[in-house]
């Protein structure tokens, strides 16, 4: 018990000062604060295995927190007002503590054969023998959710049982005040607001695979969020709201590490999902440099790493490490292109080119090997539809929904919300034939599990979708012409 | 320094209308916008109403598979150390997996040193896992010596049941004590077990472990 308050109270004060120290305040600052304190926390980690420094907890968790207090120190002789308001933070304290006694007592938990994996690398690490890690099980299941977990093996426990609910609460909260956030650009402050952010977390929260992931020991809620959080970053941006500015441009750069190291797809669905942004003009080319450096470099920093636990093992080196290796190579490769001046002209029919491209490459696997494709679908659909992947009717409503409001509504920039949800259909399936395998019948099912990733920002996206000037099938959008914008430092 | 002005990324090739009236244009979008919001409130409602009623029915499909498919449900209420019995109820059902001896280790004899044959290829890696062994070496001996004199009905025995198609699983465990120093895998009638030295004839005993 208390090893899990302490770790939990690390993460959440580490992240908070960085959050109230970047100008972000408000309620939401406790949610977005637990996020960003385990993202400093996984990285924090992830440089102390990548680098061999002792991968104990402990000093994870001493530099979790030491180092934002630091920072906050910093800020203060730098001048820069970051009083804190104790009542406030008694209060959270109160409240996270009340749900680490309460998540313990009723110690509700979802295990799957996955889970077994990540908690016997997190008791690797905590045992300083992560070198005897087998390079395929560091492969497939990597470093974010062990780390997340390493803490409870101090104190001869397996998991933290209220680290993952404690996550699914903070997606809530980041869900609905982007949600505020956005409504905010068109309708004022007024009671429709708060009844729409309400619906959007309702919808969200009573989903049922929210609350499967919410209690299962696994990377679907940490995925989520932190997709959430990398694109709700860039939504808020463009829509110019009154954040500020370069925390919302620095967020997504500690976030893309992190995603790459959560799960083995994440650095090629990364490029698809930051496409958008790299090919913008609303960001400027040193900042899009830098973002896709950040994502080249830590997919290669990470492959090399397993390509040499292959070697020392004295197996052959996976195909898929080879494969992201070569991605992330041909990425750092493509910097150059962002600073060529006419890449804003060509940015829409790029966009759509490369969704074209993805469907096209799916009939061609397709007809290579159609078995994959068909057994894949016939899985998903029942998956889906009828039941077997106990979604209920909560994606299908989610997804009637979404398709309504992008047929009924236009939205300026909302391709940056729109672009990485409908982009996963034809890039989840092609995920079948990289891995030569088709997707199976139940809620085991890796797409079946993997549509999670979405569901909070493609409520996001309905929400959004209330910003519309003009609502039906001929409804428009204002097209702004502004010249192009500075560079963004 | 950030720049206020941006370039809109349009997500359609339509074109803004023209208005002959503005202000009649300004009253249909007004009226317009106003039923959309009303028509997507609706929506947002029925769709929370919906999620919220089918609870039910996703646990009772839950259970109508939980038979069928794997040995994990919706939720379960398990401590941090009953994850061996989490672990042991997927083993005696359909899923099975060979790490059950890793979580006895780590339940029953943490700290303990393992001895492993040379000519055998185990995943001495994983025994470092959720066993949390003290230490693993591999030393040359056979694996097939030294168990006919043991009764294994005397001690815990759990392990990998195997699936039909594959043949019963490779591990079992024997444990004469709850905190048994080092442990010498050993081998009769194809199954494996972990045996606590102590059990073992004293030339074995008295090995360099």
């Amino acid at each position: 018990m208390i090893i899990e308050l302490l770790s939990i109270l690390a993460i959440l004060s580490g992240g908070s000062i960085l959050v109230h120290t970047a100008g972000i305040k408000g309620w939401v600052t406790p949610a977005l604060g637990f996020v960003v304190g385990l993202l400093v926390l996984l990285t924090c980690g992830s440089i102390q295995i990548l680098t061999g420094i002792s991968t104990s907890p402990i000093l994870t968790l001493a530099v979790t927190v030491l180092g934002p207090v630091l920072w906050w120190y910093y800020c203060i002789k730098q001048g820069q007002s970051v009083s804190i308001p104790w009542l406030r933070v008694g209060l959270v304290v109160v409240i996270v503590f009340a749900s680490v006694i309460a998540f313990r007592a009723a110690n509700l938990i979802i295990v799957s054969p996955d889970s077994y994996r990540y908690l016997q690398l997190g008791s690797l690490l905590e045992s300083g023998h992560i070198l005897h890690a087998e390079p395929n099980l560091l492969m497939r299941r990597q470093l974010s959710v062990p780390l997340m977990h390493v803490a409870a093996n101090i104190a001869d426990e397996f998991y933290l049982r209220s680290v993952t609910p404690l996550l699914a609460m903070a997606t809530v909260m980041i869900l609905a005040w982007f949600c505020q956030q956005t409504l905010l650009l068109v309708h004022g402050k007024g009671r429709l607001i708060h009844f729409l952010t309400l619906l959007s977390a309702l919808l969200l929260l009573t989903n049922h695979r929210f609350l499967y992931n919410a209690f299962y020991i696994n990377a679907h809620m940490l995925y989520a969020v932190l997709i959430l959080l990398l694109v709700g970053c860039y939504w808020l941006y463009v829509n110019n709201t009154a954040h500020n500015k370069s925390a919302l441009l620095m967020l997504p750069l500690f976030i893309v590490p992190i995603l790459v190291v959560s799960r083995p797809e994440a650095a090629l669905q990364l490029g698809l999902i930051l496409l958008p942004v790299f090919v913008s003009n609303i960001f400027s080319p040193r900042y899009r440099a830098q973002l896709l450096l950040v994502l080249s470099g830590s997919t290669i920093i990470w492959n090399v790493f397993l390509w040499i636990k292959f070697v020392l093992a004295g197996q052959p080196v996976h195909i898929s490490v080879v494969g992201m290796l070569c991605l992330g190579l041909v990425l750092a490769l493509c910097t150059p292109l962002l600073f060529w001046r006419n890449l804003d002209r060509l940015s829409r029919p790029l966009l759509h080119s490369v969704e074209i491209g993805l469907w096209l490459a799916l009939v061609i696997a397709t007809l290579l090997k159609p078995a994959i494709f068909f057994d894949s679908l016939d899985a998903t659909i029942d998956n889906i539809v009828f039941g077997w992947g106990l979604w209920g009717y909560s994606l299908i409503l989610l997804v009637l929904l979404f398709i309504c409001c992008l047929l009924l509504t236009r939205v300026e920039n909302r391709i940056f919300l729109r672009y990485p949800v409908t982009i996963f259909i034809p890039f989840g399936i092609l995920m079948a034939f990289m891995r030569e395998q088709a997707y199976r019948l139940g809620f085991g099912d890796s797409l079946n599990r993997m549509f999670f990733h979405m569901v909070p920002l493609a409520i996001l996206f309905i929400t959004a979708s209330a910003l519309t000037t003009r609502w039906g099938f001929r409804s428009m959008a204002q097209t702004s012409t502004v010249p192009p914008t500075e560079d963004i430092q | 320094m950030v720049a206020d002005n941006r370039v809109m990324i349009p997500d359609t090739d339509e074109k803004q209308p023209q208005m002959d009236d503005a202000n009649l244009g300004k009253k249909i979008r007004s009226n317009n916008v106003s039923f959309g919001l009303k028509m997507y409130t609706a929506a947002l409602l029925l769709a929370v109403t919906i999620n919220i009623f089918q609870f039910k029915v996703i646990e009772k499909n839950t259970i109508d598979m939980y038979s069928l498919y794997y040995s994990y449900t919706v939720l379960f209420r398990y401590k941090s150390a009953e994850l061996f019995d989490v672990w042991k109820e997927s083993i005696d059902s359909t899923v099975t997996f060979r790490r059950g001896i890793y979580l006895t280790l780590s339940r029953t004899m943490p700290s303990v040193n393992i001895v492993l044959p040379q000519t055998e290829s185990l995943d001495i890696a994983q025994l470092y896992g959720l066993g949390r062994v003290n230490s693993v070496k591999q030393i040359d001996y056979d694996p097939h010596t030294y168990m006919a004199d043991i009764e294994l009905s005397d001690y815990i025995i759990t392990g990998d049941k195997g699936s039909p198609t594959r043949g019963p699983g490779p591990y079992a465990i024997v444990a004469k004590t709850p905190s048994p120093t080092t442990l010498l895998l050993l081998k009769r009638d194809k199954t494996w077990y972990l045996v606590d030295v102590l059990l073992l004839p004293s030339q074995v005993e008295q090995g360099n472990y």
